[in-house]
């Protein structure tokens, strides 16, 4: 395949049999430039199952709140529109991430645990916003099971007989990698480059133009969830640690220490997001 | 290590490890205190969800934890993702401390 054809096949996701018929309504919010901190209150307060995982979201451990947040429209006054935006997707993939990629929800969950708390010793304004980039950083998977759904279960079955990375095999069979597909959607779905950049580059942080910070976040959060071993993401081996992300976060041993240290109290009390919706 | 329960989960005898707090941000019960039977009722009766107690963490066995760490490691042959398999590798003796 290459890479023009795939993207005009994602281009067109919306239409796709095997969209669920939820993402499609939230997807058709989102596309909306204009969308208003209201109407999607009132979109997701209309939905009691919506609303419910968007909070248990909200009070889970990935964001360590310390009160209980126990509105939508309170959420929306903490955390703003851009983060309730990436929740909202965030959620509603989660299904799919379920019944296909047993793990990945996981593994987006710890990505954006240690985003938050990388974010927070960097002193960034909205460590929620890197959280949420660390959350969706895998989206172009789920867009690629949604579009390709026989032919990439097969690409990630094949990860380890041919001991490769993932992102080597999209390349060599779609022309592009998850990585990439989940920058473009991004875009199309009007989010920030705030979170398309690091969703984009999380495997080349140094591409990164205007979010090289948050980049090299996510970047350095999706290594240290696999060699934490917290879900799975289809990877067999930990990639290599960009030294320019490294740089510019100014890490070290002992800081890297220091971050596994701290993240994991929120990491063991995650399971209780994982069952979702019992 | 604190363990987030969910109330109906919570047992007699289980310390909790972090002040109980309501939705008004009230402390309804503080760190250190050990649950009761009437405690439990009373949390649960206030619409609280969870709590954290104090509990350890179910590892799986070391020989295999490690011997992951290394297959994951495999291709890393760079001073900056050897540091982290180094860290992580500390962090787990730490967790099984």
């Amino acid at each position: 395949m290459n890479s023009q054809e795939v993207i005009a096949r994602i281009d067109k996701i919306d239409n796709l049999p095997t969209i669920p018929s939820i993402l499609r309504k939230i997807l058709a919010l989102l596309e909306d430039p204009g969308v208003s901190l209201k109407k999607i209150t009132d979109f997701v307060s209309s939905d009691p199952a919506l609303t419910s995982r968007i909070l248990k979201m909200v009070n889970s451990p990935v964001y360590g709140f310390p009160g209980r947040i126990s509105s939508v429209s309170h959420a929306m006054v903490i955390l703003g529109l851009n983060v309730v935006k990436g929740l909202l997707l965030g959620v509603s993939v989660f299904e799919i991430m379920k019944k296909n990629m047993v793990g990945l929800w996981e593994h987006s969950l710890a990505t954006a645990t240690f985003a938050r708390i990388i974010a927070t010793k960097q002193e960034l304004p909205s460590p929620e916003e890197v959280s949420i980039a660390g959350l969706l950083h895998d989206l172009g998977k789920v867009i690629l099971i949604i579009a390709y759904k026989d032919d990439y279960l097969k690409l990630i079955d094949s990860v380890q007989s041919n001991e490769k990375f993932l992102f080597e095999l999209e390349r060599e069979y779609f022309g592009i990698t998850h990585a990439e597909v989940g920058g473009i959607i991004g875009k199309k779905w009007n989010f920030p480059l705030k979170l398309t950049e690091p969703i984009m580059y999380h495997h080349r942080p140094q591409l990164s133009d205007k979010y090289i910070v948050e980049s090299a976040i996510v970047h350095i959060s999706n290594i240290l969830a696999l060699a934490r071993g917290i879900g799975y993401s289809a990877e067999i081996y930990v990639p290599q640690v960009n030294p320019s992300a490294w740089d510019i976060l100014g890490l070290n041993y002992d800081k890297i220490l220091e971050i596994l240290k701290e993240t994991e109290e929120p990491l063991s009390n995650l399971e209780d997001i994982f069952s979702i919706d019992e | 290590m604190p363990q987030k329960i969910s109330i109906d989960r919570a047992k007699p005898g289980m310390k909790v490890v972090k002040d109980v707090v309501n939705e008004a941000g009230m402390v309804v019960l503080p760190a250190g205190k050990e649950l009761t039977e009437s405690l439990i009722n009373r949390l649960s009766s206030m619409d609280i969800d969870y709590i954290y107690v104090e509990g350890e963490k179910q590892l799986p066995p070391k020989d295999k934890v490690f011997e992951d760490i290394e297959k994951k490691f495999k291709r890393a042959d760079d001073s900056y993702t050897l540091l982290i398999k180094k860290a992580i590798q500390n962090h787990f003796e730490e967790l099984y401390k």
